[in-house]
């Protein structure tokens, strides 16, 4: 069944069914562009799962001027922003906490590896790569997770951002620049 | 191609976005540089780390079910707002009840407390004198000759 199909059962039947069958088509691309903001698939999921309940709130209003995958990349875009802003206000108090408590910052954020020398080395470069990523500016940023995660071409990423096709481009390419300088000043180069 | 531009597409180069025509370029640069030939390899294992993330994916089969009784949940949550509502009602009321209250007594003392006031009670004073006519105890006080006591 097409994705306007199974909305139209959504909005004029409240159809929970119709609406289980978009989540299971679109989750995968959801939970891995979250994943992009996030540091784990746990978090991802979190996220996942708001992202569409927003998306059965919003359906009403969805006017298929757009694709349906623009309109839900569009709301897991902004869930994570707000997420990562968030979790950066926290982490930034907690530090101040245990400043205050400890004389020493991020005691408590240590990073728990799971057990073998190669999901270790995994755990570090995902952490090194989200820390770069998330030094990123906000544009910059989602153009990347856009194109890296979801691989979407320029004009994809344009209609989700609301931006140019050659806005996307420059975006991109000051991504990358400034995550190339990241990525090797976190390896101390 | 010189090093600043090889720096330029080194991150394009590992994600197969660099221009086709470039790559025999960039790969001859690298292949003579040890800086970049260095920067590259650096950078590959951590950038290439995206392709690793997207592969431990692993699909939760009760995802759909999950956020279903999250939306059934929410579904039902109108009902509390409700009784929430009305809680917050019940208790505006005894609020505004007893201001009322308060306002009520307040003017019922002001309007008592005007015996405070000297004209209503010299008003009452000369009540209470004429009262004092049909006082029982009121008797005249015959005069005394102190002279006897002498």
């Amino acid at each position: 069944m097409e994705d306007n199909d199974l909305v139209g059962r959504v909005i004029e039947n409240n159809d929970h069914q119709a609406f289980a069958q978009l989540v299971e088509r679109y989750q995968k691309m959801v939970v891995t562009t979250c994943r992009g903001f996030v540091q784990s698939y746990a978090d991802a999921e979190d996220l996942a799962q708001d992202v569409f309940i927003e998306l059965f709130e919003s359906l009403p209003s969805f006017r298929n001027e757009s694709k349906l995958s623009t309109w839900i990349y569009r709301i897991a875009v902004n869930k994570s922003l707000n997420f990562v802003r968030r979790r950066k206000r926290e982490v930034l108090l907690g530090n101040l906490y245990f400043w205050n408590k400890d004389g020493e910052s991020s005691a408590h954020a240590q990073t728990i590896y799971p057990e073998g020398e190669q999901a270790m080395m995994n755990s570090e470069r995902s952490r090194l790569l989200r820390m770069a990523i998330n030094k990123l500016s906000e544009n910059q940023r989602v153009a990347l997770i856009l194109s890296r995660y979801q691989e979407l071409s320029y004009k994809e990423i344009a209609d989700v951002m609301g931006v140019s096709v050659s806005s996307v481009e420059s975006l991109l390419f000051r991504a990358k620049e400034n995550l190339r300088k990241l990525l090797l000043k976190g390896n101390n180069i | 191609m010189n090093c600043k531009l090889a720096q330029q597409n080194m991150l394009n180069y590992l994600d197969g976005t660099i221009n086709k025509g470039m790559v025999k370029a960039f790969e001859e640069h690298v292949d003579s540089c040890s800086s970049c030939q260095n920067e590259l390899q650096l950078l590959k294992p951590i950038y290439k780390q995206v392709e690793g993330e997207l592969g431990e994916y692993v699909p939760n089969p009760y995802f759909a079910a999950k956020i279903l009784a999250k939306l059934t949940e929410k579904r039902e949550k109108p009902a509390t707002i409700i009784t929430q509502k009305g809680y917050i009602l019940a208790v505006s009321l005894a609020a505004a009840a007893v201001v009322v209250g308060l306002f009520v007594g307040i003017q019922f003392v002001n309007s008592g407390s005007s015996l405070a006031q000297p004209e209503i009670a010299t008003i009452l004073a000369n009540d209470y004198s004429n009262l004092s006519d049909s006082n029982p105890y009121n008797f005249e006080v015959e005069e005394v000759d102190t002279s006897l006591n002498k």
